[in-house]
């Protein structure tokens, strides 16, 4: 069967967009090699690594032996653990939700004044920009029951001398408000940026209605910051639910673990315990939590939106 | 900024520019305070601290803090590892996001969901539940307690990709046809059409990454022993634990290592403010 030219031509068309798309996917994985190398080796291989650790005992110091789901059970009835869960998420509790309304009070303000917004935005960014480290160790030493700054001036006031992370139930609130101390410049940046991109003219259309200040900030700006908002709880989670350098730094767990979070246990099985199945186990678990807590939340987000 | 109506009140009244001034200098003075009781610390001998009531101001001015850091500890070490460090990681993650996110903002290509969705999911993985597999990658590849090992695993973190999309998808996709019409090949858009347009957002992006690598602390804990190889975080919180604390060391030591990322971030905050982290971090 003889093919005619149209045909041809069809098929030489075909072919040249085939190669066309050939050359177009080429060029872009060659745009994208670097970074999915290193996030192949990095951050793909390390999730599934997890996974096959936790049925595995010893590996450090000894050779890796099979342990079948004796880490999952270890894991599971382990009571420190439930400890360390509970304690993140109390810190997270306290903290996100601190912060967010600081925030929010310093970028209203920011955006309220007349001049020298541009020096205290500076200022205010500050403690952000610091290591957490390096603002773990300053607190430390800031809220020293003997010569701390904070314990001084409580000392000349009420005459009191305060150990506020001696006592396991001001530990983990005196880290929260450190890290609220810390965070305060990002989210308040974050919140006026997002605060300047709303348009005015809502809010003089608003005010022509007879919106007065608080009407206009209570249905104007907060549901117009919506995706910020939204940005920022789910940004807070993934960043909160790690929280170590200030517990390494401040209480290392302590007192009575009431200090222990995820990122510290992990830690402790790995370089204390040499106990890596057991870690990874528990750094697993630590992933699809904070997996699907972000799922969960930019679903419920993308739903109300 | 002066005679601008505001958000929060279209006419601001003086009394809410003045509470709003009141929140504010409070916020600074608390955001601040922390950070003179460590300057004036820095000068003191540390038995000096105890007495009661403080002195505020050292009297006499005490450097012999600021000479132990370089003579008895190798601070001059954790200093330079931490830049040397930090700019590699920068320069690399410069050129590793730029081309990932051009790609992503503005080339057509199969699976492309699937790489913008499994490079999404791992913005939600904790760097510390990778801590223990990537200890022991690391040991394989026989890179641990080595700087390499402090610049390559960091360098998978994509959230500098999407920050990079973000500007990128503000560039016309006109300028970037005509370029093709020219016969300029991907990455010479790259280079000569885009990156030019973008460049105060690569600013932020350099600083973002810059500082995050920075201030890290738990993962160089876990690859680096050898102290002279170590960073600036690590070698800080190692001055803690030897013996009785310090206080004047390592208020001495925090305080020059606050420096480079402060003197970063005063020359770039124009362009830090102006392009915003949140908006470019929006997804």
């Amino acid at each position: 069967m003889a093919a005619t030219p149209s045909q041809f031509s069809a098929i030489e068309h075909q072919t040249r967009r085939a190669s066309a798309a050939l050359r177009r996917d080429l060029t872009a994985y060659a745009f994208l090699a670097p970074i999915l190398l290193f996030f192949i080796v990095f951050m793909a291989l390390p999730v599934v690594w997890l996974f096959y650790l936790s049925f595995q005992n010893d590996g450090i110091l000894a050779p890796a032996r099979f342990a079948g789901l004796d880490n999952w059970r270890r894991t599971f009835a382990d009571r420190l653990v439930l400890k360390c869960i509970g304690n993140t998420l109390y810190y997270c509790l306290i903290a996100i939700p601190t912060v967010f309304v600081l925030g929010m009070i310093v970028a209203l303000s920011l955006e309220t004044i007349r001049r020298g917004a541009a020096i205290l935005r500076v200022i205010i960014y500050f403690p952000t920009l610091q290591a957490s480290l390096i603002v773990a160790l300053i607190w430390t030493f800031m809220i020293h029951p003997d010569f701390g700054l904070l314990n001084i001036v409580i000392r000349a006031a009420t005459g009191v001398k305060m150990n506020f992370l001696g006592n396991p139930a001001s530990a983990m609130p005196t880290i929260a408000m450190i890290e609220v101390w810390k965070g305060l410049g990002f989210w308040a940046i974050l919140f006026l940026s997002g605060l300047l991109a709303l348009p005015l003219d809502l809010y003089h259309a608003a005010e022509l209605d007879g919106a007065g200040p608080v009407r206009r900030f209570f249905s104007l700006t907060l549901p117009l910051m919506k995706p910020t908002f939204y940005f920022a709880v789910i940004f807070a989670t993934i960043v909160n639910l790690q929280l170590f350098d200030s517990v390494f730094v401040l209480t290392d767990g302590g007192p009575v673990n009431s200090t222990a979070t995820i990122a510290w246990y992990i830690y402790r099985s790995l370089f204390t315990f040499s106990d890596p199945g057991f870690g990874a186990t528990l750094s697993f678990v630590l992933v699809i939590v904070v997996v699907s807590l972000t799922a969960l939340q930019s679903w419920l987000m993308r739903a109300r939106v | 900024m002066p005679g601008r109506p505001s958000r929060l009140a279209l006419e601001p009244s003086a009394a809410a520019r003045w509470l709003a001034a009141l929140v504010l200098i409070v916020t600074a003075i608390i955001s601040l305070a922390p950070f003179f009781y460590v300057v004036s610390t820095s000068f003191k001998e540390t038995r000096s601290l105890f007495t009661y009531p403080p002195h505020w101001f050292p009297d006499p001015i005490y450097f012999g803090n600021y000479l132990a850091l370089f003579e008895k500890h190798p601070f001059g070490w954790w200093l330079a590892n931490t830049l040397l460090v930090s700019s590699v990681v920068t320069v690399l993650k410069f050129f590793i996001d730029g081309m990932a996110a051009y790609a992503l903002a503005k080339l057509d290509f199969r699976g492309k969901r699937l790489v913008v969705t499994a490079l999404l999911v791992s913005v939600a993985i904790p760097l510390a539940a990778l801590l223990i597999p990537l200890f022991l990658i690391v040991r394989s590849l026989g890179i641990i307690d080595t700087r390499i090992a402090l610049i390559l695993p960091p360098l998978a973190n994509p959230l500098g990709v999407f920050m990079i999309r973000a500007f990128i998808a503000g560039v016309p996709d006109e300028l970037i046809q005509s370029a093709r019409m020219d016969g300029a090949g991907e990455f010479e858009i790259l280079r000569r059409v885009v990156v030019p347009l973008i460049r105060p957002g690569l600013v932020v992006h350099a600083t973002f990454i810059f500082s995050n690598q920075y201030t890290s602390f738990l993962w160089p804990l876990v690859a680096v022993r050898d102290t002279q190889k170590q960073v600036i975080t690590v070698g800080i919180s190692s001055l803690r634990a030897i013996f009785t604390v310090d206080w004047g060391l390592i208020s001495a030591a925090s305080l020059i290592a606050a420096i480079p990322l402060t003197v970063i971030f005063i020359l770039f905050q124009r362009a830090f403010f102006q392009q915003s982290l949140a908006g470019a971090l929006k997804e």
